[in-house]
């Protein structure tokens, strides 16, 4: 049997406890066909069972905050194949990869967890306000006040690690994995685009999406193939926005038939396939 | 390494530095530098500018290019340096609350600093690193009156690309036109008599904030007193130069009419031409006053 130890990485609010919450659910209930399975319950899932349950509800699943910081173990088994796995996620919460961006530090732990076979989950939520703008793109709805000539009568804000756009953020932590202490190595990289929901009318294929809302680590991505091995999943584990209104609809069908997951241009309900993609590499 | 000022966050820091660092992604320094050298060739750019000619707005617009996509041909491929363009950016940004955009100037007690960048050709896949020298404006200034401190700025020695900043503002002003134009011929001799320039060296004499030339109700006067001030610096500096052109940029119009960055792509190209230098460990080391004599015996790639 293999283990395989994968981190899920992205910013807080990127997604990671909604999918976790929707996976739990999918890999048992048989609901729609998955390419991997529930093999057997090991060890406590205690946080797993209390994420699932907002989950089943149409409710937002409650975050991870570093004190819920837990490993998350599941034992699957591929459906093609038979192989079972142990798949392991060391870390969940945004909030300590948060902590390595501004201080730049992090745990002894955390970098060993990257030394064990496994693939990376990164995590980006399509719902996302625009960062990184220049004033000069604000400048058609800035009208009179964007006059150059004028002295700015505003106070400007001191910069901040926290102002540096998601994308810069993300380049950041790529490259931070491959470089002292990490062990540089190659490795497969699943970009999972959450909240996909909120995308789909646009039709659009996931990696072009990634284009063209985040160029720079677009480019880095191509440019970068020996270190990251990468693809883009569009994924929508909740199946829509949580109002009043919607709720009724989602919670009316079976939970696992709410769930997206779009590769290229086609949709499907599997959304263990950025794990089994991530486990065909070894 | 990244650092804060009277923050939370640097207090925990300091109890906490008995765990691993990771990467920085901070401003490289000159010893940085040299070890980046032993890992990969490096193309070096130095710019050359009076204070406010638009240095680090220059530099700033090129990082902020390439968050837009692909620029010149190139795709980004990484920086060892992503939070220094982040710093300088920040004043030119939404985020900042400010309605003009502004840039961070760079203090003269900063220092010399690098910015890095590594670009991929798009076509062909070959990968450069360019390694963009930063120092205060206003201590170039002082070399216009005594070449001989030259010597104190070896990154213009060692750079492939030696930028000398025309600030199109002032050029732009029929008051200060003149005092900028022969301010800007007179760095180049300073430099070049102070033998930080020789027929190695590839200049590039680039007009800044061109958005302002453009716009200006004299802009056919502006433009010929640029063409007579270039025709002059090619008759008496051409010959002791391997290349002398001119370039007009505008890196960040405020009124958004020139697209970002404009212009910048063209200088670009130009310094992927020179070829990229690695650096050589003599057999016998001879006695090197300090880490930049060491960076003065890079070798080109190739030779």
């Amino acid at each position: 049997m293999t283990t395989l130890h994968h981190s899920i990485i992205g910013l807080p609010r990127s997604g990671k406890t909604t999918f976790l919450a929707a996976l739990w659910h999918l890999i048992d209930a048989g609901e729609v066909d998955t390419k991997l399975v529930l093999h057997k319950l090991n060890g406590n899932h205690r946080y797993l069972n209390r994420i699932v349950e907002a989950w089943r509800r149409c409710e937002e699943v409650p975050r991870t905050s570093m004190s819920d910081e837990t490993t998350v173990t599941l034992h699957v088994r591929a459906v093609d194949s038979g192989q079972q796995l142990v798949l392991d996620f060391p870390d969940l919460s945004g909030e300590s990869l948060e902590n390595i961006f501004k201080i730049r530090v992090c745990s002894q732990r955390y970098i060993d967890s990257y030394k064990k076979p496994g693939g990376i989950l990164l995590f980006i939520n399509a719902d996302r306000p625009l960062d990184g703008l220049s004033i000069v793109d604000l400048l058609p709805l800035l009208g009179d006040a964007a006059d150059g000539d004028k002295e700015s009568a505003t106070e400007t804000t001191p910069w901040t690690p926290d102002l540096v756009p998601e994308q810069v953020r993300l380049v950041d932590l790529l490259q931070m994995l491959q470089r002292p202490p990490f062990e540089r190595r190659s490795r497969r990289l699943a970009i999972v685009i959450s909240a996909w929901d909120v995308v789909q009318p646009q039709q659009i294929n996931p990696e072009i999406w990634l284009a063209r809302e985040m160029p720079l680590l677009d480019q880095y991505l191509r440019t970068n193939r020996s270190s990251f091995d990468s693809r883009v999943f569009g994924i929508s584990a909740q199946g829509g926005t949580l109002s009043n209104d919607t709720r009724s609809a989602l919670l009316a069908q079976a939970p696992s038939r709410r769930v997206i997951c779009t590769i290229d241009q086609e949709s499907v309900h599997d959304i263990t396939l950025p794990i089994y993609w991530l486990n065909e590499g070894f | 390494m990244l650092s804060f000022e009277n923050t939370d966050e640097a207090a925990a820091a300091s109890l906490l530095d008995v765990r691993p660092r990771v990467f920085g992604g901070d401003y490289l320094d000159i010893n940085e530098v040299y070890d980046f050298l032993r890992w990969r060739p490096a193309t070096f750019i130095a710019i050359v500018g009076d204070r406010d000619s638009g240095k680090t707005t220059f530099i700033s617009a090129l990082y902020n290019r390439f968050l837009k996509g692909a620029f010149a041909d190139h795709y980004f491929a990484g920086s060892r340096t992503l939070l220094a363009f982040e710093r300088i950016s920040h004043y030119s940004r939404a985020e900042s609350g400010s309605t003009k955009p502004d840039t961070h100037r760079t203090s003269i007690t900063e220092g010399l600093r690098y910015f890095h960048l590594s670009i991929q050709n798009k076509e062909t896949e070959a990968s450069r690193e360019l390694l963009i020298a930063d120092r205060a404006g206003e201590t170039y200034r002082d070399a216009q009156d005594n070449p001989a401190i030259v010597t104190d700025f070896p990154e213009i020695a060692q750079a492939e690309v030696i930028l000398l900043l025309l600030d199109g503002k002032r050029v732009a002003a029929p008051s200060s036109r003149h005092v900028a134009l022969q301010s800007a011929r007179q760095s180049l001799r300073a430099l070049l008599d102070g033998g930080a320039l020789n027929d190695n060296s590839r200049v590039q004499i680039v007009l800044t904030k061109e958005d302002i030339v453009t716009a200006a109700p004299d802009v056919h006067a502006i433009n010929d007193a640029i063409d007579v001030f270039y025709e002059a610096l090619r008759k008496t500096f051409a010959g002791r130069l391997q290349q002398l052109s001119l370039r007009r940029v505008a890196a960040r119009d405020p009124l958004g009419k020139l697209a970002p960055a404009h212009g910048i792509d063209k200088l670009l190209i130009e310094w992927l031409e020179t070829r990229p230098r690695l650096n050589k460990v003599p057999l016998r080391i001879p006695e090197l006053r300090s880490e930049f004599d060491k960076l003065l015996l890079r070798v080109e790639v190739g030779t």
